[in-house]
């Protein structure tokens, strides 16, 4: 029939996002605009506001259907087909047809009709999608049964989402725009509790993102595009192997993480000549990291680092690659040119580059030593200088003795000493001399060849060169040692003033201080302990290190940081007593004398941040207690007060009985009797609860589980508060047995319908139902009364409030009600929650577990438990 | 016949005192709550109010305002639970002639309720009459 007809999908998270809504008015839009346009099948689930919507487009009749003598309506397919309409509304793809219609499921009617060149617009929820299911199931907990294949719908020429916000969905809700109130059930409201709206919600988006990704890439495919156009974030995260590579690896997966289906790549670059500058070890640990964001990690061969990272970055389409700063230091870079990073930033392109700094940058510093002004490094060089350019002058000065006087010779020989004591130092530069000395001598001082000297000129000559080398080393070595007690300075500064800013993070300065001396000191571990005991402190003996240990008094440790730490300052290779009973100790190994005067600084200080800390935990437990005392005294006065008044009652009814200037009728008497033993009734009460409540407090509550039917307990709680006729009960018999004590669930169940009955307005229902959700029962108590402001919902459940700040009202008890209610549903392993109830009022729902449902019970939730879903596309 | 309007969300203890200070020749009506009572004020001004404070609706300090916004004169007689120096203190600076802490002996609160009626504490346009079977064991300063 010539051309196919066009697909139109609206696809929303939830039912009563609106997608119908959004379907009739584009119907109407197209109708306005003269199209030729029916309803060939619109469910509006009785809700008001859509079924006006429908306003003038002409509705093709149901076809009726009988199956097992029900009967069904079902969208008329043949007279759709026959009206050969130019758009045809059908609403819910994912639709399970009655059989009967020759079409298991709606989306292939609404194949036959594209295919007869008929435009369709549609609507689906996100968990109709095939490929949703499982995912819905696990969020939700409630099996998909009604799906349609996800190539359906993709194949659409147009998805379009209908958004809504859960907040506003959950308002829809409460306002009854969605399902009146006696629909509500256990499966319902759990479908609608605000995490799995955000996550349907989430999904929906998602898989539209998906869906939109795929159209471009088509679209890229088609017009030849190869450069990149940002939709999703790939994040390439290069690895060295080297330590900072677990920071880079988080840092690269929140940013990945920032953009919806964000994904994260990580890639270390293999030299091909197999030179292994990396660990292997850490290197699978970061793999292992990778994958468990979610990553994937890549291992690629390549001579140029830069070149390989990034032939890597644009061939998997990468919007930013991640990099560690570099490890080297400026000299270094400055001399070996420009790094790898720096290359990778340079030829990037359109790609984003982040230099991404770590902690191993300057980390762990270790004061400057003092001992030696020089290294031992530095001492053979200047050795092997001094012997390679003496070996070379012998030659040169004996070959050119015509032409050089000694004097040239003694001072090309001076500036080879000068040389050797500028590199290595005070005692090579004095090997030097002397050697040089006797070479002098042996080979170029007359007698030649001989260590005699024959002029006195040249004895004082050579005297006086072995003396200038000597001075000259000794300068040079005074300057170096001065070089490293200046560093050591200005690291010991540097360090003093980041430990007095560690001071001022509060709470944590303490480990915080504590690290920094760990890594100061370049120590395994580090412990503040204190002295428990009170023995007399030999003060005189604990000046020196390593003398706490000869004190009597027990040990405690504090705080400490590091492995293996100590709990006794003997245990420790270097300690710091501070005052009389704190001491630092420290493990890993022997601190030098100059450290210690570092060390020293650091103990005051660990020990102000110590006290610091003890004294912020004694305001708090001040605090708590003074908290806890307000709460005892408000409690005290709200008990009294409630005890006061059914007492006054009582009292008031009993003396004026006794009083003996009154005549009292037979009436008037049994009146008053009846009024004093009411009153006792309440009291009664009243301190049942306030024996539960505090046997709650102390958790002194004996619990009894055993499986219990539901119908039963529902029925004793409302004969114990003579409201068998005033409240409407759906609860089936059929429901499995829950795990539950008799005693306290009747009671919560008795004390929340009488409180629901007082709310709830005298012309308006209270329902209690119950229904069945995976391996839990759920009872609901539904009034229309004024309902619980959000914000107010976790108050009410603590012991001790009353809605509207109620300070005395005829209930029974200082706001106990709901506190009560929940402290036995815990202690039963249940829950109670609050919600609201569609078109106003509350909702108390009640979850307990279902005792192991047998083969029966299986078959009844099958066939009787409303599904969601179908609530909007269902058979039923 | 004095008028007496008793305030309290107590049913029993309504109850009661209807009988008892019926029997002793006051002509009570009754209120649950704040906003009914200030109904009934306004309808037909009783010569005295007992008032609780711990209403459903309104917090009791809260009605003696508006009771006294409407009615300056008219005396209130708060007969509460709540046994505090500080609510009593705030109760009589409101306006309150007599504050009667719950439980109570039925004797002093009839007591009370001579006293205010007899001592003249009712305002001019209110008015006052002797309650016909009350005794009085003062017996002075009447007029």
């Amino acid at each position: 029939v010539g051309k196919r007809g066009v697909l139109r999908v609206y696809l929303g998270a939830a039912p009563g996002v609106g997608k119908t809504f959004r379907m009739l008015d584009e119907g109407n839009r197209r109708l306005e605009r003269g199209t030729d346009v029916i309803i060939g099948f619109v469910e509006t689930h009785g809700r008001s506001h859509t079924a006006e919507r429908v306003g003038t487009v002409p509705v093709i009749p149901r076809a009726r259907i009988t199956y097992r003598g029900a009967e069904f309506e079902e969208m008329d397919l043949e007279a759709v087909l026959s009206r050969h309409p130019h758009v045809v509304l059908v609403d819910e793809l994912a639709h399970t047809n009655v059989p009967g219609t020759g079409y298991d499921k709606r989306w292939q009617a609404v194949e036959v009709l594209l295919e007869a060149g008929i435009d369709v617009i549609s609507t689906v929820n996100i968990q109709h999608l095939e490929s949703m299911n499982d995912v819905v199931q696990a969020i939700t907990g409630v099996p998909q049964r009604e799906t349609v294949p996800d190539s359906v719908v993709r194949a659409a020429e147009q998805v379009e989402l209908v958004d809504m916000t859960p907040e506003a969905l959950r308002r829809r809700m409460a306002h009854g725009n969605v399902y009146s109130a006696d629909k509500v059930d256990a499966a319902l409201s759990n479908y609608f509790r605000p995490g799995n709206l955000t996550a349907l919600r989430e999904l929906a988006l998602l898989w539209l993102a998906d869906s939109v990704e795929e159209g471009l890439q088509r679209y890229r495919e088609q017009h030849g595009i190869a450069t990149i156009w940002e939709t999703k974030e790939r994040v390439v995260v290069a690895l060295t192997g080297g330590p900072e590579g677990e920071a880079l690896i988080r840092r690269a997966s929140r940013i990945a993480g920032r953009s919806v289906g964000g994904e994260l790549l990580a890639v270390h670059i293999a030299r091909s000549d197999g030179l292994a500058g990396s660990s292997v070890a850490s290197l699978d640990q970061q793999r292992l990291l990778v994958e468990a964001l979610g990553g994937s990690y890549h291992s690629v061969i390549g001579d140029d680092v830069a070149e390989a990272v990034l032939e890597f970055a644009r061939a998997n389409n990468a919007t930013q690659i991640v990099i560690g700063a570099s490890r080297r230091s400026p000299v270094v870079a400055a001399l070996t040119g420009p790094g790898t990073g720096m290359n990778i930033t340079r030829r990037s392109g359109s790609i984003d580059v982040h230099v991404v700094s770590h902690e191993y940058i300057g980390k762990g510093r270790v004061l400057p030593r003092l001992r030696g002004g020089l290294t031992v490094r530095r001492r053979v060089t200047g050795l092997i200088v001094a012997a390679v350019s003496l070996g070379v002058l012998v030659p040169l000065c004996t070959s050119a003795r015509a032409q050089l006087s000694l004097a040239s010779s003694m001072l090309l020989f001076l500036l080879a000493v000068v040389v050797t004591a500028l590199i290595g130092g005070f005692w090579p530069a004095v090997v030097a001399a002397i050697v040089a000395s006797l070479l002098l001598n042996y080979y170029l001082v007359p007698p030649i060849h001989t260590l005699t000297i024959s002029q006195g000129e040249n004895a004082l000559a050579l005297v006086v060169f072995v003396v200038i080398a000597v001075l000259v080393s000794r300068v040079v070595d005074l300057a170096a040692r001065r070089n490293v007690e200046a560093a050591r300075s200005s690291a010991e500064a540097e360090t003093l003033s980041t430990l007095a800013g560690s001071l001022l993070r509060g709470e944590q300065a303490l480990p915080a201080l504590m690290e920094r001396v760990r890594e100061t000191f370049a120590v395994s571990s580090v412990s503040l302990l204190r002295r428990e005991s009170e023995a007399p402190a030999s003060t005189g003996s604990r000046s020196a290190p390593h003398s706490a240990s000869g004190l009597r008094g027990t040990w405690r440790q504090v705080a400490s940081v590091g492995d293996d730490p100590c709990s006794r300052p003997e245990e420790g290779d270097t300690d710091v007593p501070i005052g009389e009973d704190l001491a630092l100790v420290l493990r890993g190994r022997r601190l030098a004398a100059e450290d210690q005067r570092v060390l020293a600084a650091f103990a005051t200080e660990v020990a102000v941040a110590y006290q610091q800390r003890e004294l912020a935990a004694a305001a708090g437990a001040a605090a708590e207690l003074a908290d806890a005392d307000r709460s005892r005294a408000a409690l005290l006065n709200a008990v009294s007060h409630d005890l006061r008044t059914p007492i006054a009652s009582a009292k008031a009814a009993v003396s004026s009985l006794l009083a003996d200037d009154v005549e009292w009728s037979e009436a008037d008497s049994r009146e008053l009797l009846n009024n004093a033993d009411a009153a006792l009734d309440r009291l009664t009460a009243l301190i049942t609860n306030l024996l539960d409540m505090s046997r709650l407090q102390a958790g002194a509550l004996a619990v009894s589980c055993r499986p219990l039917g539901l119908d039963d307990v529902v029925n004793r709680a409302l004969r114990s508060i003579g409201a068998e006729d005033s409240v409407v009960v759906d609860v089936s018999p059929s429901l499995p047995e829950v795990s539950a004590d008799a005693g306290l669930l009747e009671r919560v169940l008795a004390n929340i319908i009488s409180n629901a009955l007082r709310y709830s307005p005298p012309e308006e229902n209270v329902l209690v139902s119950a229904s069945k959700l995976g391996d839990t029962v759920d009872v609901r108590v539904i009034d229309r009364g004024p309902g619980i402001p959000r914000d107010m919902r976790d108050v009410v459940f603590e012991a001790f409030q009353r809605r509207d700040d109620r300070a005395v009202s005829t209930g029974s008890g200082v706001g106990l009600g709901l506190a009560i209610a929940r402290g036995f549903i815990d202690a039963m392993g249940g829950q109670i929650s609050l919600e609201d109830t569609p078109g106003g009022g509350l909702m108390v729902g009640i979850t307990l577990r279902a005792v192991d449902s047998d083969a029966p019970h299986v078959a009844v939730e099958e066939n009787s438990t409303i599904r969601p879903p179908n609530v909007d596309s269902g058979v039923s | 016949m004095t008028r007496v309007l008793l305030v309290d969300d107590e049913p029993q203890l309504l109850r009661t005192l209807v009988l008892v200070l019926g029997q002793r020749g006051f002509q009570v009506s009754t209120a649950p709550d704040a906003r009914t009572a200030l109904r009934r004020v306004k309808d037909d001004v009783p010569d005295l109010v007992v008032l609780d404070l711990g209403l459903p609706d309104l917090d009791g300090l809260e009605a003696i305002r508006l009771l006294h916004r409407d009615k300056p004169s008219l005396p209130i007689i708060v007969l509460s639970a709540r046994s505090g120096t500080n609510d009593k203190i705030v109760a009589l600076d409101l306006g309150a002639v007599d504050y009667v802490t719950k439980p109570f002996e039925v004797k002093d609160l009839l007591a009370r309720l001579r006293a205010v009626t007899q001592s003249g504490a009712t305002g001019p346009g209110v008015g006052y009459r002797y309650g016909p079977e009350s005794p009085r064991p003062n017996g002075g300063g009447e007029p």
